[in-house]
């Protein structure tokens, strides 16, 4: 074994070989690409129940499916996309293997507890999914399981929320993981502000996840107790307050939306410096933004209830909130796109996602002010216009950006590099599907479409029709940069240390990196942008090659 | 052994929680399968609308419209009826109820009167056809002048017809000694026939409607979308002060062990501590001598 061997070849704990490697490993680097398999398996399965929706709905009546299996079905994408895909994905995966080697450490501070977090997010999965075949069958809830129809539904809420626990759970450990790592084993000579953005981001997301995450877990545990010993909680008819759970489940819900998007920004805040050749714009800006963004976004859960029945006053202050928490998110935006203003760009496939996220999620921003302002919710409410809104967010956000970290970061976890050409055309035709798919719903909405229907009136069906064709393109795009990246395997291609340029340290390591992560001890820049020795060296390679010519 | 107290700690959490087995899971019997049930069955009262979908309305009942006239329900459904249970003194949620229907309707794509009659159900056997026709009167000038009048009926009735359709509807409603009523926010569309074909839930809103419209115009009983379910009722916290109070003292307890704990460590990290000095000293002390 040399010092620059792989993690691939030197596993943790040593000794162990095949699977057993892998399936008791403490090594962050190996968590990370379990979590990657394991979340992109369900991405996948939730995919397809997604487009079996939109085949049911391209035409109006029922065509493939009839009203149960299309609430169920609703319930199971919705609930593997929030949980097991949007909200572990850039955490657990890209988390586990870069903050490490971002800070200047050879692991998380609690290894055991990483593996552990891995197998509650297994069994969570796994419990979820069961429910689907088990007892009376998926519950019809949707995702929120909002009572009282989930204490009185006879379909298998139990398990489903048991899962959602567990789930719960181990994001809290990951969490809390990440905050000792970051406290406690930063390199020496790492200050507070020479970290990196995408670990700010994390850092900030944590916070969000231990503590926000355990009133979810309350809530849930309500629904289990109030399903199982009726003690009336939820119930008027016992003295209890039904509203109480939408607070209690939006004041978990709605910071989780933070919890997706956070790490996905810091995913964005480390590819537009790195590929505009400078420092970024407003560091201390985006470092303040995430903190921002972390506290203002657990204060604005109610406007989801606008229409639940609160006074006044309260609609006006969770409305005023609301429009908060667009100041931090813009201050952003602006210094990504100040970054690139009069920056050497250079156009890569993770830019190119990284400016499709930008886009996407500026609209799915902007229309969230629509969402957010009482007057135009009350028109808009539960119409496809929010499902429009959201999976601008949550999908043209977090997803693109998930698409954009595995581009970047894939020649650093594998080593090898991918077919641009291939990437481009998988990267255009996702953002175009994504656009056709999603713009007809917001027409749709406004028109009066209300969602989770699995039938509508026939004036929707040309705006249906678009979006079921706009989500086969959305579709074909993603199943292509998968292709061109699993193809990458084997035309091996190999990566160097630093394909892109980059300045933070894990672009200081080999690719894939050793087992400790640092072959020597790292060096810290004063400042994590620095781009001059980039810059110096390119200029160098261009002199030496024109004396040459 | 020291996982003793496990035992009896998990003795303790069986015998708490006997008093609950005897409750199943809602809507279940003791063998797990689905339980036939009436509405107002004290073993079920955590279900307030339990949808009927596909049975029938008791149409030979006889009501009084807002204009005092007796009416049954079958002279009066005879297209596509969307019936709203609620009571005309309502001081919460029923007055929304009513706005948002007429706003549901002035939005809808059908035409009422021609596609669609309502019905605004009174359960409260107290209110009278004067009370009906007020509350038609605040309703009416939200909708378009060319709204047809007597495509909308204020009902109210007495307690045995009153139960009778809404027994029929699965529509649980209860008085409280206020003299208010809890009911939840539901409308229900109902086919030319009298069949029911759908539950509306939250705050209806038009796409909701039209869909049901659309629904009841072909017969065919649907599967409800299971938005929230509203409630009218005056919260009453008195009833889990109990619970809440438990709970209070729960977590005082644990903060009380979990001090305790944390002192007790404390003390033998100390005590531990000091032993070491000590035998330290002993140690310095008889070298000392020693020398």
């Amino acid at each position: 074994m040399t010092a620059t061997e792989s993690f691939y070849h030197t596993p943790s704990p040593p000794g162990l070989k095949g699977i057993w490697a892998w399936l008791l490993t403490q090594d962050h680097k190996r968590i990370g690409l379990m979590y990657l398999w394991a979340v992109g398996l369900w991405f996948c399965i939730a995919l397809c129940c997604g487009l079996l929706m939109r085949v049911e709905l391209m035409s109006a009546g029922r065509t493939i499916m009839g009203p149960e299996v299309y609430n169920s079905l609703f319930t199971l994408h919705g609930v593997i996309m929030i949980f097991l895909f949007v909200i572990p994905a850039v955490p657990s995966i890209f988390g586990n293997f870069f903050l490490p080697i971002q800070i200047g450490a050879d692991d998380v501070f609690f290894p055991k507890l990483n593996l552990l977090s891995w197998y509650l997010f297994m069994l969570g999965a796994f419990l979820a999914v069961a429910s689907l075949f088990l007892g009376e069958g998926f519950p019809d809830t949707g995702w929120t399981f909002y009572v009282p129809f989930s204490l009185t539904t006879d379909k298998n809420v139990s398990l489903t929320v048991t899962a959602a626990f567990i789930l719960g759970m181990s994001s809290m450990l990951t969490g809390l993981n990440f905050i000792t790592t970051v406290h406690r084993m930063r390199t020496k000579g790492m200050g507070w502000m020479q970290m990196p953005l995408f670990t700010w981001s994390l850092y900030a997301t944590s916070w969000v996840q231990i503590l926000a995450t355990p009133v979810l877990s309350i809530t849930l545990l309500m629904v289990i107790f109030e399903r199982v010993f009726a003690i009336g909680l939820f119930d008027p008819g016992k003295g209890g307050d039904p509203i109480l759970y939408q607070h209690l489940f939006w004041m978990y819900s709605h910071p989780a939306v933070y919890i997706m998007i956070l790490p996905a920004m810091g995913v964005i805040s480390e590819i537009i410096p790195v590929f505009s050749r400078k420092a970024v714009f407003g560091y201390k800006g985006i470092v303040l933004s995430s903190m921002g963004i972390a506290v203002a976004g657990s204060l604005v859960w109610a406007h989801h209830m606008y229409t639940s029945g609160m006074s006044d006053v309260a609609v006006f202050v969770f409305s005023l909130l609301t429009f908060l928490v667009a100041i931090p998110t813009a201050v952003k935006v602006f210094s990504w796109i100040a970054t690139m203003y009069k920056g050497a760009i250079e156009m890569t496939p993770p830019l190119y996602l990284a400016l499709i996220f930008i886009y996407l999620f500026c609209v799915g921003g902007l229309t969230g002010l629509v969402l957010g302002s009482a007057g135009t919710d009350i028109h808009l409410h539960d119409t496809h216009f929010v499902v429009a809104h959201f999976h601008f967010t949550m999908f043209g956000g977090t997803g693109f950006a998930f698409f954009a970290a595995l581009h970047y970061w894939w020649p650093k976890m594998f080593g090898i590099m991918y077919n641009f050409k291939k990437a481009y055309i998988g990267a255009t035709l996702a953002a175009v599907g994504f656009i056709f798919h999603y713009v007809p719903m917001f027409i749709l909405g406004m028109q009066g479409m209300p969602r989770r229907y699995y039938d509508y009136l026939p004036k929707f069906e040309r705006g249906n029709f678009l979006a079921g064709f706009g989500g086969f393109l959305l579709v074909i795009g993603i199943i292509l940069m998968f292709y061109n990246l699993l193809m990458s395997f084997r035309k091996r291609q190999v990566a160097p240390q630093d394909p892109w340029g980059g300045t933070t340290l894990e672009w200081s390591v080999p690719s894939p990196p050793p087992l400790h992560n640092f072959v020597e001890e790292p060096k810290v820049k004063a400042y994590p942008y620095d781009f001059s020795e980039v810059i110096a060296q390119a200029q160098n390679d261009q002199a030496h090659q024109e004396s040459e010519k | 052994m020291r996982q003793g107290w496990l035992f009896p700690a998990l003795f303790i959490l069986l015998l708490l929680t006997c008093p609950f087995q005897a409750s199943a899971e809602p809507g279940k019997g003791a063998e797990g399968t689905k339980k036939e049930y009436k509405v107002g069955d004290p073993e079920l009262d955590v279900i307030w609308v339990d949808e009927q979908n596909g049975k029938y309305l008791p149409l030979d009942r006889t009501f009084q419209d807002e204009t005092g006239n007796s009416v049954q329900l079958k002279d009066i459904i005879d297209k596509p009826t969307l019936l709203l249970p609620v009571y005309f003194h309502c001081p919460n949620s029923c007055t929304l109820n009513l706005s948002h229907l007429t706003d549901a309707v002035n939005r809808s794509n059908f035409s009422p009167g021609k596609d669609f009659n309502l019905i605004a159900l009174s359960f409260n056997d107290g209110d009278t056809p004067a009370k009906a026709k007020a509350a038609k009167e605040n309703y009416l000038p939200l909708l378009p002048k060319s709204f047809p009048q007597e495509s909308w009926r204020f009902l109210t009735g007495s307690k045995e017809d009153i139960l009778a359709l809404t027994n029929a509807i699965g529509y649980r409603f209860e008085q409280r000694n206020d003299g208010t009523f809890i009911h939840p926010s539901a409308v229900v569309a109902v086919a030319a026939d009298g069949m029911i074909i759908k539950y509306v839930y939250g705050n209806f809103i038009s796409g909701d409607v039209d869909m049901a419209i659309s629904e009841a115009q072909q017969g065919i009983p649907a599967l409800s979308v299971r938005r929230f379910l509203d409630y009218c009722f005056n919260y009453a916290p008195e009833k889990t002060r109990a619970f809440f109070t438990n709970i209070k003292l729960f977590v005082v307890l644990g903060f009380v062990c979990a001090g305790g704990l944390f002192f007790l460590w404390l003390r033998r990290k100390d005590k531990k501590k000091w032993e070491e000095e000590e035998a330290v000293h002993d140690e310095h002390h008889q070298t000392g001598n020693k020398v």
